[in-house]
């Protein structure tokens, strides 16, 4: 019975405990000794810097997902089916909310792999770890812009489905007219 | 039924029955501590954690989420007239307005000079001999 119970504590031990890692002192960026020694003297401030900054990012990412949520479901998608129910051809608008769904689920996935970047870097203890911090935050800014290039080519499929949608209207209008 | 009766049955009861009350307690944690990192790690894997804004370091930020952004839709039957091109242009238009109006995820908010992490070696400024 102590045996089991034993095991059962340590392995319930082993699923709760956090991982530790060893101090690397290599970095993607050399910085030199002295450098190091600011990032430690600083790194405190610089984590509050990043706490504002992922507070203000997880705003953005809630009220933009928001949008483009409302966009793809609510307007893209019954617009193209409406366009199919009245016989005109909405291939091009369909090609179009594929995409912008394709890049949609991209950028949920890039801001999560972010968020838990700059999330790790707030969380580690900075001053034990300069180095790793840095890479860190390193890491941390290169998913930020990946996520700010998925935004972009977000804001390029709406600016190139509203050209298409305008095509599809003179198509339409023209069609009623002859009519 | 008396103590020496109890007394009696417990001597004839195998070292599991004796201590069943406490491995039901001991399996109860067990299992609920389970369930807790499979909740936790969903929470973690689908990402609702980074749409969680009740969570400690958002609250600043929390009462600027929008609200009530799902009472727009266009109808997805009925004619492609005048009138109901206009009304999804209007409904397009003010959506894509309201995703593009403020520049998100800018590089300057982490960049070197932003965060401050260290000082930039001064760059080397060429004596001029005359």
């Amino acid at each position: 019975m102590k045996r089991i119970t034993l095991v059962a504590i340590s392995l319930a031990l082993v699923i709760v405990s956090p991982v530790v890692r060893a101090e690397d002192m290599t970095s993607s960026y050399a910085l030199t000794d002295e450098q190091i020694a600011q990032v430690r003297t600083r790194c405190v401030e610089v984590q509050s810097t990043l706490t504002r900054i992922r507070a203000n990012d997880g705003l953005r990412r809630v009220n933009l997902g928001q949008q483009y949520e409302t966009i793809s479901t609510r307007l893209m998608a019954p617009l193209n089916s409406r366009v199919a129910l009245n016989k005109l051809d909405g291939v091009e608008l369909t090609k179009t909310t594929v995409a912008f769904n394709k890049q949609l689920d991209m950028f949920r996935e890039r801001y999560k792999i972010y968020e838990q970047d700059i999330s790790s870097v707030i969380d580690m203890k900075c001053q034990d770890q300069p180095v790793s911090f840095y890479d860190g935050v390193l890491k941390a800014r290169s998913e930020r812009a990946a996520v700010k290039e998925s935004v972009e080519k977000l804001n390029t499929l709406l600016a190139e489905y509203n050209t298409k949608f305008e095509d599809m209207a003179k198509i339409a209008i023209s069609k009623k007219g002859a009519q | 039924m008396l103590i020496s009766d109890l007394q009696d049955e417990a001597k004839v009861l195998t070292r599991w029955e004796r201590h069943r009350f406490f491995g039901l307690v001991a399996g109860v944690i067990l299992i609920s501590i389970f369930m807790v990192s499979v909740a936790l790690s969903l929470y973690q894997s689908s990402g609702a954690a980074q749409l969680d804004l009740s969570r400690p370091g958002y609250t600043g930020v929390r009462k600027e989420a929008a609200r009530g952004e799902w009472s727009v839709s266009y109808p997805s039957n009925g004619p492609l007239d005048e009138e109901s091109l206009a009304d999804f242009r209007r409904l397009y238009n003010d959506r894509v307005q309201r995703g593009t109006s403020t520049r998100s995820f800018e590089a300057s908010a982490m960049s070197d000079d932003s965060l401050q992490m260290y000082d930039k070696p001064e760059p080397a400024t060429e004596e001029v001999i005359q």
